[in-house]
């Protein structure tokens, strides 16, 4: 890739939030994305289903906190000290997504997403692509989500498992 | 006495009061005029005597305002008398006219004091006021005709007497509807009122649902005319005449014109005019939100997405903040002052020492705290209930008090101020006390306890007793007190409004009963419960008491386990079993546990958990509908230590408990 086709790509692209859930990374678009927190004590609330970690306090407000690693088909254990919540605007409610890691916010441009074959058995709609570049964690990949898709699904496991 | 009035007013503040006071002064002498001349005649219009109690009422509070105690002190006392001959508690005759008169002449002398800086005639003005509260005379009310409570809940003291007075002189009661435009209603009412006429007599109006017709009135009318004359008068100016009985009056039906909610009536708030405009101005922000958004979804379209993205970020924190400010304001539109009720405690409490021949001096402070307005409605009652009892009970006759070297008048206090986001209410009396053995043996005596548990009581457990259905320390109901409503339905009241009752007394030296409030009902009291290391928070007023019971008292019954509570068997729902935290088994082979018992509407079931925590108040946030399913629970709050507690559905748990959750499963 030339410097100018960077370039290019660059200014075309979007900020995503580069997040590693279980052992895979995902890159969540800013845009979607109201707050990064850190978790404070989290409160399980019984018969709520597989998806929801339960309810937490911020900024004093009672925000429900989902755990996206079975719709994501992650599995690896959560909890350490660099676990985060996004914060998201869910139909009107405010909802926090938790992940094991923030890494960056990067800029990523079209020209580096490709399609999502080899990370998805099959294709889900909360899916968008593979983002590729040197400047991300890991083997250099990171699976593009779509924020909302990605809700309704952790809460149909949260409702139906 | 005999100082001139003495105020911090002066200069053109001092001015305008007198010239307001003069015009009061001179429109309650011409009313009176005008009454005396029914007074001669033999017929009273009722709408007279409560101009004057209104004018009266007016000058009583510019008076305090300035600081004019005289006048205040004669003002009050001269309400109070109007307020008694508008409800028909003292004869309207040419002697209470003469009384009236003499009153409202000695506020016109006070006045002349003030402005020439003299010395008023102290001695006169207690004359005189002693002179109108010693008119009190025997009810002549009309308390036996039967109206519907939902009617009565709706109107004001002075218009439920009407009412009674009308239909007990064998009226008929009649809602008369219409429609005006917002902007003529006064215009509409008066039509309203002059189309009842000689028919009737109006005795309420209610506004109803405003829409793009107009808001809807419904004016209640009680007259002895026939039908056909009614509904002849009302042609062209109400909509529809109808007869309202007993049986049929609802609130809905009284305040609205066409459906609509069912307790609207009961819950109409009187709001500042300033917080309406509060309000306004807020929706006035939100509508300019509005046209920015609009503006923005345009540029959307061309496609500026940056500043678009600024421009939205900005416009979402100014939504925020105008939304939050609105919430708050609209909360505040809910609070009414305490002083409503208070006053009308201080007065019931005033009239009664005059009738048992006790010397009080009432007192009353922090009438300006502000509540939430349907407490404010609640707390009248039990406030009612405790005053009853100070006078009854508490303060002794002066004969006794001399004898005690107490000073012959007893003082019975009415305080109310704000402790955080509670409100206190204290009545507080410098009579006998409560002796908290005579409590024990009493309760030995009515069988709620052995001598031996008796032994072993502390002062604060026996004060507790007192509170017991059933309790009394009288042998039998006297006339004022030790029937109706006891201190265990004080305590029932406070319960439901999520507040608490207390009662501390030094016996020989005083009372003290405490009762605290939640400021607003959107503040709920809750009993902390620990179920294998979690907590949670059970709403109070579902709770009505918690047992350490063994496995020894867990029967089981058609496979259900339930525990036995005053001869009947209640079922027991295992909190840690329910939520997973535990199995069955697990939970089964515990020794010990609470039992926390859950009542609602009649209905009682217990559940068990492994600790008891304190008791507290907590704002409640609902669940998301992400949580919609979470049905054990109705809401969140914040329990400290920055984490969410989960406040348990009582409703859901009796449910369970009682095996009925099968039935709302299987809803859609």
């Amino acid at each position: 890739m030339t410097r100018a086709t960077a370039a290019r790509a660059e200014s075309d692209g979007e900020r995503y939030v580069i997040v590693r859930v279980g052992v895979g990374w995902y890159a969540v678009p800013v845009a979607d994305v109201r707050e990064i927190v850190t978790v404070p004590p989290v409160t399980e609330v019984p018969g709520a289903g597989a998806g929801v970690c339960g309810v937490v306090l911020v900024h004093g407000a009672v925000m429900t906190l989902l755990d996206p690693r079975a719709a994501l088909g992650e599995a690896d254990g959560i909890g350490d000290a660099r676990a985060r919540i996004l914060a998201v605007e869910h139909e009107g409610e405010r909802l926090g997504l938790r992940v094991d890691e923030v890494a960056r916010i990067l800029q990523v441009s079209h020209a580096q997403i490709g399609p999502a074959v080899e990370r998805t058995r099959t294709p889900q709609d909360h899916v968008i692509g593979v983002a590729r570049a040197t400047s991300l964690p890991g083997d250099g990949c990171a699976v593009v989500v779509d924020v909302a898709p990605l809700v309704r699904a952790v809460l149909r496991t949260a409702h139906f498992l | 006495m005999g100082a001139p009035e003495a105020s911090a007013v002066t200069g053109r503040a001092r001015e305008d009061f007198l010239a307001e006071a003069q015009e009061i002064v001179a429109e309650a002498s011409r009313d009176l005029a005008r009454l005396e001349g029914q007074v001669e005649r033999g017929a009273r219009d009722p709408a007279t005597v409560d101009a004057l109690f209104r004018s009266v009422h007016t000058l009583k509070g510019l008076a305090g305002t300035f600081g004019f105690e005289g006048l205040a002190r004669l003002a009050h006392a001269l309400e109070d008398a109007l307020d008694r001959l508008r409800l028909d508690r003292d004869t309207l005759d040419a002697r209470a006219v003469e009384r009236l008169g003499g009153a409202v002449e000695h506020l016109a002398a006070l006045l002349d004091h003030v402005r020439a800086g003299a010395a008023d005639d102290g001695a006169r003005t207690a004359r005189i006021v002693r002179e109108l509260q010693g008119a009190e005379a025997p009810a002549r009310g009309h308390e036996h005709v039967a109206i519907d409570a939902a009617v009565l809940a709706s109107l004001t003291e002075y218009e439920e007497h009407r009412l009674r007075a009308g239909l007990a002189a064998g009226g008929t009661l009649w809602r008369v509807r219409a429609v005006a435009p917002l902007d003529a209603i006064d215009a509409a009412i008066a039509a309203m009122r002059s189309a009842a006429g000689a028919l009737g007599e109006v005795v309420a109006v209610a506004p109803g649902d405003l829409d793009d017709a107009g808001i809807g009135l419904a004016v209640l009318v009680v007259s002895s005319a026939p039908e056909a004359a009614l509904r002849e008068a009302f042609e062209g100016v109400g909509r529809s005449v109808e007869r309202v009985t007993a049986a049929t009056a609802s609130p809905r039906e009284l305040a609205t014109v066409d459906a609509g909610d069912s307790t609207r009536a009961l819950r109409t708030v009187r709001v500042d005019i300033g917080r309406l405009d509060g309000l306004m101005s807020r929706v006035g922000e939100l509508s300019l939100m509005r046209a920015s958004l609009q503006r923005a979804a345009e540029r959307a379209r061309s496609g500026d997405a940056r500043s678009l993205y600024a421009d939205l970020a900005r416009m979402q924190r100014d939504f925020g903040r105008s939304l939050d400010a609105m919430q708050r304001e609209l909360l505040e539109a809910r609070m009414v002052p305490l002083g409503q009720v208070l006053e009308r405690v201080a007065a019931e409490a005033r009239s009664l020492s005059r009738k048992l021949g006790r010397e009080i001096h009432v007192v009353v402070t922090g009438a300006d705290t502000a509540v939430d307005k349907l407490i404010v409605e609640e707390v009248g009652a039990p406030l009612m209930h405790l005053v009853r009892n100070a006078i009854d009970h508490g303060i002794e006759a002066p004969a006794a008090r001399v004898a005690k070297g107490k000073a012959p008048e007893g003082t019975l206090a009415i305080n109310a101020w704000q402790a955080g986001g509670r409100v206190i209410v204290e009545v507080e009396d410098d009579g006998a006390g409560v002796d908290p053995d005579r409590v024990a043996r009493r309760a030995v005596a009515l069988g709620m306890l052995t001598e031996a548990s008796a032994r072993a009581l502390d002062a604060r457990a026996a004060m507790d007793l007192l509170f017991r259905p059933g309790f009394t320390t009288r042998d039998e109901a006297t006339d004022t007190s030790g029937r109706g409503v006891g201190l265990d339905v004080v305590r029932a009241v406070l319960a439901r409004l999520g507040g608490v009752v207390d009662l501390a007394s030094e016996p020989g030296v005083n009372t003290r009963v405490t009762l605290t409030l939640p400021i607003t009902l959107a503040i709920l009291s809750v009993l902390l419960v620990g179920v294998r290391g979690r907590r949670y928070a059970l709403p109070m007023s579902a709770v009505s008491e918690a047992l350490r019971l063994g496995r020894s008292d867990v029967q089981c019954v058609d496979g259900r386990e339930v525990i036995s509570r005053g001869g009947r068997a209640l079922p027991l729902c295992r909190l840690d079993a329910l939520f997973g935290h535990a199995t069955l088994d697990a939970s089964r082979a515990r020794d010990r546990f609470f039992a926390v018992v859950i009542a609602l509407g009649g209905q009682r079931a217990a559940v068990a958990v492994d600790a008891l925590d304190d008791q507290h108040d907590v704002v409640v946030k609902p669940l998301g509908a992400s949580l919609a399913h979470a049905r054990w629970f109705s809401g969140a709050a914040d329990l400290g230590e920055q984490r969410a507690g989960l406040v348990l559905d009582a409703v859901a748990l009796l449910d369970e408990a009682l095996g009925r959750r099968d039935d709302v499963a299987g809803a859609p």
